[in-house]
């Protein structure tokens, strides 16, 4: 006899052989050598049977003993929806690729515009529905425990604390092969190879005790199928309604169940594994269940009339004294449960930390900048602690409804809990006028209608009071949980499906009809219905150093030739691989995302590897992302720009500024010498011709009184020079006072020609148009009049021309007067025109008399005058022009 | 040169019906679930068995049996023969060769799930 210890070690034993497995698979996946057998479709079709679970390997037989042939519907309505992979499962599959869907719950909300509300809801509907899946599990290895209990007298076995132990083994089994580590597209190669390993262990076990049963106990096929027709469960008597209800609900069930979507799309390698499974696994179903009426005829018949139908599997291989056999049988049977409760709690725990933790963290941590090595620990721990949680919840479920029930019950109840995410999923795949407020409502209405239907009537136990149950709600007799709206003698599992999805599946249509969907909803809905349009096909796994080369080229452009070689190069070393690129393990294409993202930014980072390693299609948030980081780099490019063209501007300034000064100090140099020279000319003729007045006293009074005349002229022009420098800067400091008086523009002009041309040697013709000049004005006129001066007397000392001619026009624009001075000279040299107005500024020095101080002058008077002077360039001539304030009406 | 020509023709209207016969064939696999379901529900219109043992003229188990499972077997079959022709008439689904959005295999079906 096995003993419980024996069994003990055996448990043990298995289950740290799948974790080696599981180890060693992962290992080879992260060095990207995983070998081609595991991601082959063999392996994808092995963990679709995470389907069967211990419900399946004790369940189904019980079934069967119970309710003949009614059992098999659970697995034809899979079988029917793989079978029409073409037109479903294909279109799931090619989403949750292209839109690297993580859960169920992701891909809900994904559709209908990212909802995060949405996800929510989903999640704690798939954590309430699985719950009594996962106490099943519990209850059937307890199960099976107690008949090997029976069996052995030697220990003392508790019941109560062997579902403990069993809990929490699985908690803690499953808490380290889901969570050991984080992979961005939540694949887990390690977890699946080991459930294909237990795929195999289970069909192996049932297998081998059909065969046992069929040709070791009944003695041959003939004498099986007569003993069948001769038992108990020997007559076609399946209810109707149970059979088409329990296969719909099977079908919906195997596309809704968090784990199914798990191993089903997010962990599908290639899209191209489904034509394989298609077949591949309604096979493998038909092979689980071929045995199943056998072994319940068989147990009926060889055991006491109280032997649980649920534990036929076990007992009757111990009861003919196969050991081994029975052995084997509890590891199938332990083998389905581990492998649903791994998988369960995995696709749990991710939905729980992605759609109800991590909002709540984030939102907590919003002040914070928060590093993405601590939210990996978060996400890590959140998902431990849901795993915990879940299998508590399941632990406690066991508790409730006390553990009697039969497996196959409990089993349906989950199916229909998650069942009624179906509505919102195919509404969502298929018809683009599904809207989130619509799969809202319709989740909302079947997981009501569920819990009370359903769930709670199960669990009984003081949750829902009897008189509720009898009488109905607010005793409204129409509100019965196992009658609504009157409608009595239907099969409570019937009714409850039934009543659950038409309401949900109405209230889904109709909110979806008159609600009005948001614009990243309806691109999310085109997405996700014309999906065929919108991403490329599957492409080969294999062509591994194509996409190495892909990657390269990407890289080039990106960060640069050198560094991308230089990277690579490093990566290939790392790897320690002989070809001449790195092969595109996880490892190093997160390294590469990483460092384009430094240049490109992560979101579009990701999208660019996602399209040439995942094939999948780039998704509008991922849109949404690029397109904000490129705002981003915009907003700082522009910003950029504005900064250096200030800088650039400040830079022209300073050139300038610096060119003036340069000039200036040149002018001033200049002038210096200049000054110099002007007053050392006349001091030397001073001091020559007061030297021979002083010295020669046989002068003539006629050449005497000449040569005080020359000193008397030279002193003049002296004081002229320092009145000059005195008068300029007088103006400049300000301390100038105008002698304001009022006349016409006609008199200071007629005043200063005159002066002007007094006694000059160089005929000046000078042309006015006195009609226009007729201005009254109100200024100091003796200034205006020097400034007039200075530009005739300007005009004719340089004007170049044979015969020199002076214009002089007067306009009004805008309340000021414009006095024009245009010679018909050569005008100003274009690199003088700057600086004519600086102090000491002469064009030719040469033919120059006066210090250069005139212009400076006039335009010092001018500004002090209220008005300006300025050179005009591109006139045919040397052209000023004077500005004034005009006073008043033009003078009569 | 006009048997080159001729030679063409002919590949066309074979490849023409190629196309046509993949298309049915898509047919086949979006109907062979809708079969399926009709013929699983078959039994529901057998004779019910009366409870009472003794009245027997309800339909044996062995037979229910063996014809559910035949059934299965049936559509798995159907199931896999489907398989492999898309695995013979779309080279671009299944063998990894470049994108094969030009095919006219692939049209029909995107015309119809969009």
């Amino acid at each position: 006899m096995a003993s419980l210890n024996v069994l003990a070690f055996v448990c043990l034993a298995y289950v740290a052989f799948l974790f080696f497995i599981a180890f060693w698979a992962d290992r080879m996946a992260s060095r990207g050598r995983s070998a081609a057998w595991m991601r082959s479709p063999l392996i994808y079709t092995l963990s679709l049977s995470v389907y069967c679970t211990a419900w399946t390997f004790y369940g189904a037989v019980g079934y069967a003993a119970r309710s003949g042939l009614e059992f098999v519907t659970i697995y034809l309505g899979p079988s029917l929806v793989m079978i029409g992979w073409w037109w479903g499962l294909r279109k799931l599959v090619r989403i949750g690729r292209s839109q690297r869907i993580t859960s169920i719950a992701d891909l809900i909300s994904s559709r209908y515009g990212k909802s995060n509300l949405l996800a929510t809801g989903v999640t704690i509907l798939a954590v309430i529905g699985v719950t009594p899946y996962i106490s099943l599990q519990l209850q059937s290895v307890t199960l099976s425990f107690a008949i090997f209990a029976e069996a052995d007298p030697i220990r003392g076995y508790n019941e109560t604390s062997t579902v403990f132990w069993v809990a929490a083994g699985l908690a803690v089994f499953a808490i380290l092969f889901g969570t050991r580590n984080l992979n961005a597209n939540e694949r887990h190669h390690g977890v699946v190879t080991a459930i294909a390993l237990e795929a195999i262990v289970k069909l192996a076990a049932l297998l081998a005790v059909g065969v046992f049963v069929v040709w070791g106990v009944a003695g041959g096929v003939g004498e099986t199928l007569e003993r069948i027709d001769a038992s108990q469960i020997g007559q076609w008597n399946v209810d109707g309604s149970r059979w088409a209800t329990i296969t719909f609900l099977a079908a919906a069930a195997f596309v809704c169940l968090p784990r199914m979507f798990q191993v089903m799309v997010v962990e599908n390698e290639d899209e191209r594994h489904l034509r394989i499974a298609s077949w591949a696994f309604p096979l493998y179903l038909l092979l689980i269940s071929m045995f199943v009426v056998p072994i319940a005829v068989v147990g009926l018949e060889l055991l006491p009339a109280g032997a649980n139908p649920d534990m036929f599997v076990l007992t009757v291989p111990l009861q003919q004294g196969q050991q081994g056999l029975a052995v084997l049988s509890f590891l199938g049977g332990f083998s389905s449960a581990t492998s649903m409760v791994i998988v369960a709690a995995m696709a749990l725990s991710t939905m729980v930390s992605n759609h109800i933790v991590m909002p709540v963290w984030l939102r907590l941590q919003s002040r914070q900048a928060s590093v993405s090595g601590d939210v990996r620990d978060v996400v890590l721990f959140s998902r431990r602690v849901s795993i915990a949680v879940i299998m508590a919840l399941g632990y406690f479920y066991y508790h409730l409804s006390g553990g009697a029930a039969a497996l196959a019950a409990i089993g349906l109840i989950s199916f229909a809990g998650v069942a009624q995410i179906l509505p919102a999923l195919v509404g969502g795949l298929f018809w683009r006028g599904a809207t989130r407020s619509g799969a809202l409502a319709g989740l909302t209405v079947g997981f009501a209608i569920w819990l009370y239907t359903m769930l709670l009537p199960a669990l009984g136990g003081g949750l829902l009071p009897e008189h509720i149950l009898r009488e109905g709600l607010f005793g409204l007799s129409w509100l019965r949980p196992e009658a609504l709206f009157g409608i009595e003698g239907m099969d409570p599992t019937v009714h409850a499906v039934m009543w659950s999805m038409s309401l949900n599946a109405t209230a889904f249509c109709l909110v979806s009809l008159m609600s009005f969907p948001s614009p990243l909803e309806r691109l999310q809905g085109a997405q996700f219905v014309n999906v065929f349009d919108h991403s490329a096909g599957p492409r080969g796994w294999t062509g591994s150093v194509a996409q190495s080369e892909d990657l390269m080229i990407m890289s080039q452009r990106i960060l640069g030739a050198s560094e991308a070689q230089a990277f690579f190069q490093r990566e290939r070393l790392r790897q320690g691989g002989r070809g001449p690129l790195p092969e595109p393990t996880p490892a190093f294409l997160e390294r590469l995302e990483r460092e384009l993202s430094a240049s490109i930014g992560a979101a579009a980072a990701h999208a660019m590897i996602g399209q040439i390693v995942g094939g999948s299609s780039v998704s509008v948030q991922d849109l949404l992302a690029v397109a904000d980081e490129t705002a981003q780099m915009l907003e700082y490019s522009s910003r950029l720009e504005a900064q250096s063209a200030e800088l650039s501007a400040t830079a022209r300034k300073l050139r300038e500024t610096n060119e003036k000064l340069t000039q200036i100090s040149e002018q001033k140099d200049a002038f210096l010498s200049q000054v110099s020279h002007e007053l050392r000319t006349p001091m030397t003729s001073i001091r020559a011709f007061s030297e021979i007045l002083r010295d020669d006293a046989q002068l003539s009074p006629h050449e005497q009184r000449h040569y005080a005349g020359i000193i008397h002229d030279e002193t003049l022009r002296l004081t002229r020079l320092l009145n000059d420098l005195l008068d300029l800067s007088v103006l400049e400091n300000g301390q100038v006072s105008l002698n304001m008086t009022a006349g016409t523009l006609t008199e200071v002009l007629d005043h200063a020609v005159a002066a002007a041309l007094a006694g000059s040697d160089r005929p000046l013709k000078v042309t006015r148009s006195p009609e226009a000049e007729a201005y009254r004005i109100s200024s100091d006129l003796d200034r205006l009049a020097q400034v007039f001066i200075n530009l005739i007397a300007n005009a004719q000392k340089y004007c170049d021309a044979d015969d020199p001619e002076l214009t002089i026009s007067t306009t009004a624009a805008g309340g000021r007067l414009h006095i024009d001075f245009t010679d018909n000279g050569s005008g100003v040299p274009a690199d003088f025109q700057q600086m004519i107005f600086e102090k000491f500024s002469r064009v030719s020095p040469e033919r120059a008399g006066g210090a250069g101080l005139g212009l400076a002058i006039c335009r010092e008077v001018m500004q002090r005058l209220g008005g300006d002077i300025r050179y005009l360039p591109g006139r045919s001539g040397g052209a000023f022009r004077v500005s004034l304030p005009a006073a008043g009406e033009k003078a009569a | 040169m006009t048997r080159e020509g001729g030679a063409k023709e002919q590949t066309g209207t074979r490849a023409e019906r190629q196309t046509y016969r993949r298309r049915r064939l898509m047919d086949i696999a979006r109907l062979l679930p809708v079969l399926g379901a009709l013929l699983l529900a078959l039994p529901l219109l057998w004779p019910e068995a009366s409870t009472h043992p003794a009245a027997r003229d309800g339909v044996s188990m062995s037979s229910a049996v063996i014809y559910v499972f035949s059934v299965w077997i049936g559509l798995i079959g159907a199931c896999f023969v489907f398989s492999m022709a898309v695995q013979r008439w779309a080279d671009h689904w299944t063998g990894g060769g470049p994108d094969g959005a030009g095919l006219p295999g692939d049209r029909p079906d995107h015309g119809e799930d969009g």
